[in-house]
């Protein structure tokens, strides 16, 4: 693969899962840092609070109020490994299952509680 | 074959997308005061939008992603949301208007008020993004959109000086009542060029499936369907020009507009011009409450298509289905359509340095857009469209003041 | 000149101020008369449609009610627009104009 420029080819782009499903966009990346080995990326992050925190600290701590204030406390958000990667082109694909990602929370809430109740939702294709 | 196919459908969803509630009360406002002189305006607005579609339709062809997907990708997160948040609250604003433009039709033609109508338009709209696939929903507006034409026949039967028009289409400034012409040009401006109209034609272009192959249908899609959907704006300019500007008509509701065409069409004129409202303002509802929701799902990441099932893209789909029904809302409460439709153009027209300038980047960028990157012409058309977008913006609070009354 | 920052912000708050003020004040007297004799000339043309059987009752009808409601909204307006006894006779007229062409309308109509 060569050399890979994080900021350019991997922050903010598309990421699919095994089977080409969308799963949100590389919304941070992780250094880790373990005692007595170098720094190493390990982590993408996909997740609302790791994207305000991109936009300012006055915007994440804006959105840190007002989930507070609704009584907001669960952060879905997923961790997955930078082994995960499988292949970097015009979208990154990860080896995970849509439907394991704690970052689909809402997805699948809103699919299994609200859609599925209205006829026409489900099925094959249109 | 096929590929003529798909231009001439591209040209006739031009048609029919071109003129819709924005382009018809800003045009008839501005043809009812002062004659044909802002028809230039038309003609700047329709090249504009031209190159931009040429544009953003290039980009997802050759890259395989659509505009809004490199907004975030190209300008980071941090960037994308001020045309994320200026791109949503305008294109609510037109989709609000859009609905009332329904609503205003069916008002005309059953005498019912036009509030009544807002929520079961949402609801059938809602119906057919839930039922229909992409090509539904843009083949179906664009074939009931070639109503619009009406517009044409009926100024043609009015025996415009062509001359005077021709001459009008140079730009000319006003001898008498300045604030209230630039603030019509401004509103023009806005109906013509309005962001959704390029987020749903990129978003087309990978519904569709475009690749390089598709450069020359893109073209002429853009360029053919433009000046088809220019011209037709241009006859509704005209049309009010002849009947309402010798009568001292200005409009100022929109139970006045029917009568545009019921004068040299007669009843025809009046049942063709309700027809052409009424479609034409709903193939943009379908058409804008998609593309707010492209914008979100592309921006995040989420699956979206209007070919899955609604289950497939949760929420995709629940995007449109609240933004539609959200849309109905200052209707159902009885906001004054017209009104609505002014102040949104000129809020359009004030938000698109924020969409036109980073195209002016992501055009040029060759690891984008390999070979097909912008050539002079493209890009000096692209500068002064950014130019007229930044003297928009600046322009649009002042004249809303002063002119908008 | 103005002295102080504070000051020329005080200058700018009343020009603003007063910019929006004279938005929600009622229009100038021109404004309105222009506006009664667009809505005397639409409902003249919609008659002569409505007789050459060109719109429909259902819409004239509208017509009418959207030009009701406009001289209601400028009957109550055009006094403070009024500033002398030629202004009050050219508002008169038109107040006028404007009643007999809702009345004629009617009549066509069959209201």
């Amino acid at each position: 693969m060569g050399a890979v420029h994080l900021a350019y080819e991997v922050v903010d782009s598309q990421l699919v899962d095994r089977h080409e499903q969308k799963i949100g966009r590389v919304d941070a990346l992780l250094l880790e840092a373990e005692p007595g080995k170098p720094l190493r990326v390990a982590t993408i992050v996909i997740g609302a609070a790791a994207r305000a925190r991109r936009v300012g600290g006055w915007f994440a701590a804006t959105r840190r109020a007002l989930r507070a204030l609704a009584g907001i406390r669960a952060e879905h958000e997923s961790r997955i490994p930078f082994s995960a990667v499988r292949r970097i082109g015009d979208t990154i694909q990860l080896d995970v299952e849509e439907r394991a990602l704690e970052s689909e929370h809402f997805e699948r809430w809103l699919g299994d509680h609200v859609i599925c109740r209205i006829p026409g939702a489900s099925g094959a294709s249109k | 074959m096929k590929k003529w196919g798909e231009i001439a459908l591209g040209v006739v969803t031009s048609i029919g997308g071109f003129l819709e509630v924005g382009s018809i009360a800003t045009s008839v406002q501005g043809g009812a005061i002062f004659h044909f002189q802002l028809a230039w305006v038309l003609v700047l607005g329709t090249a504009s939008l031209a190159f931009l579609m040429e544009m953003t339709g290039r980009l997802a062809a050759v890259s395989r992603r659509t505009y809004a997907d490199l907004l975030r990708e190209r300008f980071g997160y941090r960037f994308f949301v001020v045309p994320l948040l200026a791109v949503f609250i305008v294109s609510l604003l037109v989709l609000t208007s859009e609905i009332g433009g329904v609503a205003i039709a069916l008002q005309l033609a059953t005498g019912i008020a036009f509030r009544w109508w807002a929520i079961p338009i949402a609801l059938i709209g809602w119906l057919l993004l839930w039922r229909g696939t992409f090509s539904i929903v843009e083949q179906g507006t664009a074939m009931l959109g070639l109503v619009a034409l009406t517009f044409a026949v009926g100024a043609v039967k009015l025996h415009p000086d062509w001359g005077t028009l021709g001459r009008a289409l140079l730009p000319s400034t006003p001898s008498r009542d300045s604030a209230r012409y630039w603030y019509i040009a401004v509103s023009m401006l806005g109906a013509s060029i309005s962001p959704y109209l390029y987020l749903f034609y990129s978003a087309g272009a990978i519904e569709d499936a475009w690749t390089i192959e598709y450069l020359s249908v893109n073209r002429i899609t853009a360029g053919l369907g433009n000046l088809f959907g220019g011209g037709l704006a241009i006859a509704a300019l005209v049309t009010a020009a002849l009947v309402f500007e010798p009568r001292g008509i200005q409009v100022d509701r929109y139970e006045q507009i029917a009568l545009v065409l019921a004068t040299p069409l007669g009843r025809a004129g009046l049942v063709l011009f309700i027809a052409t409202l009424c479609i034409t303002c709903f193939g943009s509802t379908l058409e804008i409450a998609l593309a707010i929701a492209y914008l979100l799902a592309q921006g995040f990441g989420w699956q979206w298509s209007e070919n899955l099932k609604p289950g497939k893209d949760a929420r995709f789909s629940t995007s449109y289905t609240v933004l539609i029904v959200l849309a109905a809302v200052p209707i159902a409460l009885g906001a004054d359509p017209l009104q609505l439709t002014n102040l949104s153009m000129v809020v359009t027209a004030a938000s698109l340095p924020v969409t036109v300038i980073p195209l002016l980047v992501l055009m040029n960028d060759g690891d984008v857009l390999d070979t097909h990157v912008n050539g002079w012409i493209s890009n000096t058309a692209l500068v002064v469209i950014a130019l007229l977008s930044v003297v928009l913006l600046v322009a649009a609070l002042p004249l809303q003041l002063l002119g908008g009354g | 000149m103005l002295q102080s920052a504070s000051a020329r912000r005080a200058a700018l708050a009343l020009v603003v101020g007063a910019a929006i003020a004279g938005c929600g004040a009622a229009p100038e007297l021109d404004q309105q008369l222009e506006t009664l004799s667009s809505w005397t000339a639409t409902l003249e043309l919609a008659k002569e449609r409505h007789g050459a059987a060109a719109i429909s009752t259902t819409y004239a009808t509208q017509l009418a009610d959207a030009a009701r409601s406009a001289l209601g909204k400028t009957e109550q307006q055009i006094g403070h627009a009024v500033h002398s006894r030629i202004d009050s006779s050219y508002a008169a007229d038109a107040l006028d104009s404007l009643r007999g062409a809702i009345r004629q309308l009617d009549a066509e109509t069959g209201r």
